[in-house]
């Protein structure tokens, strides 16, 4: 793709899909973890930017108008999502308890002894594909939680607001998450590297 | 009074946790430090923590990543790209025309 090309909008939107419908699409799924939903939102997402695209002002990149779109597309694919979401609430998951510990608080099984490695799995498409599986088997708050957390870097006061819990809670489902998704990566990605003495 | 968390591993992988959101009070961190200095587990689940929140940063930071690492099927490629032609096919000349 030539350089001048950034911010020129090209006039068939089936090119919209060549240069920039893997970087949306990769976008969609990290955020969702769930490929179908991820390709349904991009193509609403240039629907939405086919019939708008007298508003796209040359001051920003194609990509990052198309983005944006997505954004919103995610937005409201979540706002969906949650709508009727009130029985996994946090109280529940704070009371329960976590099968990972036993009674006195100590491991149930002893941690393996692993770490995600920048040189090793960071361009590992299976890697990536393990990971976004984890997350999608969280609970569909905590997995919302980490997502914003974690891959967005929100701020913990915004997704409080944005889940609609106190600041507390919020640590908790972060919590959960966290450890959850470390116990499943342990299962299903790391698992030669368990039961360390 | 806090001492009493000194060997549960879970209370203190929870302060773990929240020190990744905020800043902990010195008591918490102290705790924190004593216990990882006699349990081996929670070193290790800390050190997967913090490689776990770099793992995310790094996803939703690099673009080249997504680039190649998750592209569309060829086949949801062709479809995508046949939907879209056939919508901009029939919008009205005058919106069509830019």
């Amino acid at each position: 793709m030539p350089h001048n090309d950034a911010n020129r909008l090209s006039d068939d939107p089936g090119v919209w899909v060549d240069r920039y419908g893997d970087y949306l699409y990769g976008y969609a799924l990290i955020k969702t973890g769930d490929p179908t939903v991820a390709e349904d939102l991009v193509q609403e997402a240039l629907l939405a930017a086919l019939k708008a695209r007298k508003d796209f002002k040359k001051r920003s990149t194609v990509k990052t108008w198309l983005t944006a779109i997505l954004k919103h597309k995610l937005m409201d694919y979540y706002r969906k999502k949650y709508r009727n979401r009130e029985t996994e609430s946090v109280d529940t998951v704070a009371a329960t308890p976590d099968p990972q510990f036993n009674r006195r608080g100590q491991w149930q099984v002893k941690p393996g002894n692993w770490i995600i490695d920048p040189a090793e799995h960071y361009a590992q498409k299976e890697f990536i594909q393990a990971f976004l599986k984890c997350v999608d088997d969280l609970p569909p708050r905590q997995a919302r939680a980490f997502t914003m957390r974690e891959i967005d870097g929100v701020s913990t006061k915004e997704i409080c607001k944005h889940l609609a819990i106190s600041t507390t809670n919020c640590w908790v489902m972060l919590h959960r998450a966290r450890l959850a998704l470390r116990h499943c990566l342990e299962l299903n990605w790391f698992k030669d590297q368990t039961g360390s003495p | 009074m806090m001492f009493k968390w000194i060997f549960n591993c879970q209370e203190i992988n929870r302060m773990i946790s929240v020190g990744m959101d905020t800043e902990l009070p010195l008591m918490q961190r102290m705790l924190i430090r004593l216990h990882l200095m006699m349990c081996r587990s929670c070193t290790q689940v800390r050190a997967q923590l913090i490689s776990l929140n770099a793992y995310g940063r790094f996803l939703g930071s690099d673009e080249a990543a997504l680039d190649n690492l998750l592209p569309l099927a060829p086949e949801s490629r062709r479809r995508m790209k046949t939907r879209l032609r056939q919508a901009r096919a029939e919008m009205p000349e005058s919106v069509a025309d830019i």
